[in-house]
């Protein structure tokens, strides 16, 4: 396989359909609705011009990335259908109070329900869905909106790789043709430490220094628990259970931390909101507002761990084979199939069955009216139409990215570039897989190959580099604009993505460039 | 706090583009993968040409 030309000339367009929505929506502050139909263009006429993609190649492109769009809105129309009913039945309310009752205080709020639930959300479902669901959260509780939907994005981000059943550490398994057993010391090592990346800058978002500084006890002990038992499990082989089971035990941790002296002293403004709060109580009791996010989890973790039903759910799928495509400078994608939609059971399905029992449930305990359901349906589709189309034009354009070879070619020039110094570099790859395809697992798929033969070229070890590259895919949900679009959908903020990326793009950078000096300073010692 | 009738019709109507945008985006490329399939070179460069559109149509009412 020959391939695209490594020039300067062939970089800079290569990164060009980045370069554009990155500028459109940081700095113009478009919405993804609009910058990413424009990275789409310059990706379809850099990909056919310079590097040469045929028709039919860009052809299968395109609908390779409509399987991924299904793929991933499927979670996002359905998560909206259930946040919808929730809201509707007046339970978000209910559970924001019922974080207020276990603590007032507002760093600890933020900090167990961006961070810890997020992570333990990403444990069951991923896909968006930590952010889907925690971010009207916040807003409930009287969190800005931007802050709301940047601090579950950072928070979660560190715990994409194992968690979701650790699909994402599967597919990294899958695509280097290493064990598990190589890969999941460095692996967990490196997002322990994102961790606790991950809980400061949440903290840092909310107050600056002065909170990191009054938040220290719980970031220790919070991320301590859920990083040293993420580890644990990984490196004894279940880590298919580490993100899940990581989460759980950050939750538990958290709801500990609220009992120290130091967090039960507020500040006398919370003491009016939770003042306010309670004036607001509804007749729901708090067991009946989380009902519909308990039977999401246990029909994930059910789903995802009980075999019979594991089976029985998946035996419907939706995939499409697509044969080799060489472009004309050489690049060939060989042959395989497409993204495959389990219809019966995708996340998407799974938060549709539990749609459709918090909406009965509601509806016989009289908190939804009879009538409500077209309201409920027509706010879904308001929210989530332009999100789609975001995430529609993203996907096409990583697509004709992926298979004209301008993110191969992005990638090479990166790791040959800088040299010596790969090691610092081999994050941001990951990162930047995930930004333009919104996955962790499609970063593997597409990077890791790339990095395990480039750690063999300068002779560095293939398992701390796969581990950078994992934790920088993993980091990357916090700046890839398809999960950032989830969160401003749910949250009210839709065309002002912009906003949250200026944070979450800051905080990530930062995050990966400590994992990417720590790598460089372990390969050198 | 209800809005204009006329802001209403501006949005609903958005969200018809949006929505016919959205259908362009997601449907067009199945049609183009059986073009590809035929080998029929015509329609596929008619098709791209219709995503373009659908494109394009995001890009001005979103």
């Amino acid at each position: 396989m020959t391939g695209p030309p490594l020039t300067l000339f062939h970089w800079l367009l290569a990164a060009t359909p980045i370069a554009v929505v990155l500028v459109l929506m940081v700095f113009l502050r478009w919405g993804a609705a609009k910058a990413g139909p424009a990275g789409w263009f310059a990706a379809l006429f850099i990909g056919a011009l310079v590097f040469r993609g045929e028709l039919k190649l860009l052809a299968h492109s395109q609908l390779e990335g409509v399987l991924l769009t299904l793929f991933v809105l499927y979670i996002i129309w359905m998560a909206l259908v259930l946040f919808q009913i929730v809201e509707a039945a007046g339970a978000i309310q209910v559970i924001g109070q019922g974080i207020v009752q276990l603590t007032a205080d507002r760093l600890l709020q933020l900090l167990i329900l961006a961070w810890a639930f997020s992570s333990f959300l990403q444990g069951v479902a991923g896909f968006g869905v930590p952010i889907a669901v925690v971010a009207p959260l916040l807003i409930g509780l009287g969190f800005d909106p931007v802050i709301a939907v940047a601090s579950p994005a950072i928070g979660h981000s560190w715990s994409v790789t194992f968690g979701d059943i650790a699909s994402s550490f599967n597919a990294l398994v899958g695509a280097t043709g290493l064990t598990g057993w190589e890969l999941a010391p460095w692996s967990a090592f490196f997002l322990g430490v994102a961790c606790f990346g991950c809980g400061l800058a949440v903290t840092h978002v909310y107050g600056g220094w002065p909170a990191v500084r009054r938040g220290s006890m719980a970031l220790l002990f919070i991320g301590g628990s859920m990083a040293l038992v993420q580890y644990l499990l990984a490196v004894h082989g279940l880590w298919n259970l580490a993100g899940f089971v990581a989460g759980m035990v950050g939750l538990a941790s958290g709801a500990l931390i609220t009992r120290l002296p130091v967090y039960r002293n507020q500040p006398s403004a919370i003491r009016r909101e939770t003042t306010t709060a309670k004036e607001k109580a509804t007749s729901m009791h708090l067991w009946l507002a989380i009902l519909a996010y308990a039977v999401l989890i246990f029909l994930v973790a059910a789903a995802e761990l009980w075999s019979p039903l594991h089976h029985l759910l998946n035996q419907v799928n939706i995939t499409v084979s697509f044969p080799e495509a060489r472009t004309g400078l050489g690049w060939v994608t060989p042959a395989h199939v497409g993204k495959k939609i389990s219809v019966f059971g995708h996340a998407g399905a799974l938060l549709a069955y539990t749609s459709i029992l918090a909406y009965v449930v509601y509806r016989v305990t009289g908190h939804l009216k009879r009538g409500e359901l077209p309201g409920i349906l027509t706010r879904t589709v308001h929210s989530a139409i332009p999100s789609s189309i975001g995430i529609a034009s993203m996907v096409g354009m990583a697509m004709i990215m992926d298979r004209c070879g301008m993110t191969y070619t992005l990638a090479k020039g990166l790791s040959s570039t800088v040299g010596h110094l790969f090691p610092l570099a081999s994050p941001f790859i990951g990162l930047l897989g995930a930004f333009m395809t919104g996955s962790n697992t499609n970063s593997n798929v597409v990077f890791a190959p790339l990095q395990k033969s480039t750690a063999e070229l300068v002779g560095i070890s293939i398992g701390v580099i796969l581990g950078a590259q994992t934790t920088g895919g993993s980091l990357g949900s916090m700046v890839a604009p398809a999960k950032i679009i989830v969160g401003c959908s749910t949250a009210g903020l839709a065309g002002q993505e912009g906003k949250v990326m200026r944070i979450t793009l800051l905080y990530g950078l930062l995050v990966t460039a400590i994992i990417g000096l720590i790598t460089w300073l372990i390969i050198a010692f | 706090m209800g809005s204009s009738p006329s802001t209403s019709s501006t949005r609903r109507n958005r969200l018809t583009y949006q929505s016919l945008a959205f259908l362009i985006m997601m449907i067009v490329p199945v049609f183009l993968y059986c073009a590809a399939k035929a080998e029929a070179s015509e329609w596929l460069l008619i098709l791209l040409g219709i995503m373009a559109m659908g494109m394009v149509l995001a890009m001005v009412v979103s």
